[in-house]
């Protein structure tokens, strides 16, 4: 079997449409993964496009709606399901009850603790792989891949917070480590 | 204890002690203890010990 037809048969949720999750939810769709599900309550601004994957004709509109209008671009047949929310605990399970890895790509601190506890504490059946540490131009060998438990992988430096400023390269390295983790997991390499 | 997969030799103490000492801002962290998520409303009353594994995320801005 291909890698594309395994993948084909696979479902990821991406918790956030920003920095890291519209670059996340390329690379998947250039992997032809087969279900996307797309969260975000968001909408794309100017300041954004030093990093996230959006056009200045985008600007204003719903990141939800933009980012699965970049990747129809890219693949017209894989399923892309866009939620226009915040999650909360109160929705978590039902928006991300048929994916089989959930990537936390949030902005704030408390929303990306919000996620794990709940995703870790709950929903036992889901692999999570989340971030911490990726702003500024810091170096790229700081950034690691850690396998916090059987189920849980946590990509970035732990370290470097937004203050630093937000920046395309480093973000998209530690969207592309998270994507690849995803792809990792979904071939049933379990290892980082 | 073994914290992020590394041993040290602490005494037993109570979890948000330990997490003040290694100078965490417990608000934006996730806890687990062996292999149990912690709840923070549990961090003042949990007194972890030397046999414990604990692993302790930190979750700064940014994404």
């Amino acid at each position: 079997m291909s890698i594309y037809s395994i993948l084909g048969e696979k479902t990821v949720g991406i918790a956030g449409a920003g920095g890291l999750g519209s670059n996340i939810a390329t690379l998947l769709t250039r992997m032809k993964v087969g279900h996307l599900v797309i969260v975000d309550y968001d909408i794309v601004e100017a300041v954004n496009l030093n990093r996230q994957n959006y056009a200045l004709d985008q600007v204003n509109q719903k990141k939800v709606k933009a980012c699965k209008d970049v990747l129809r671009q890219i693949n017209k047949t894989i399923q892309i399901d866009t939620h226009d929310l915040k999650l909360t605990p109160q929705n978590i399970k039902e928006v991300f009850k048929d994916v089989d890895i959930i990537i936390e790509a949030f902005d704030l601190p408390e929303e990306k603790v919000m996620l794990t506890e709940f995703v870790l504490k709950h929903m036992p059946e889901k692999i999570l792989i989340g971030a911490s540490g990726i702003a500024g131009y810091e170096s790229n060998n700081t950034i690691t891949t850690r396998r916090v438990n059987d189920r849980f992988y946590l990509v970035g430096d732990s370290k470097s917070k937004a203050e630093l400023g937000m920046y395309g390269p480093r973000v998209n390295i530690v969207a592309a480590m998270q994507a690849n983790t995803a792809i990792r997991v979904l071939m049933g390499e379990m290892n980082v | 204890m073994f914290i992020n997969g590394k041993k040290y030799e602490f005494n037993e103490q109570k979890l948000s002690e330990l997490i003040d000492y290694m100078k965490i801002n417990s608000k934006n962290v996730v806890v687990e203890l062996n292999g149990e998520i912690v709840e923070k409303k549990n961090f003042d009353n949990l007194v972890v010990n030397y046999q414990d594994k604990l692993e302790i995320v930190t979750f700064v801005g940014g994404g």
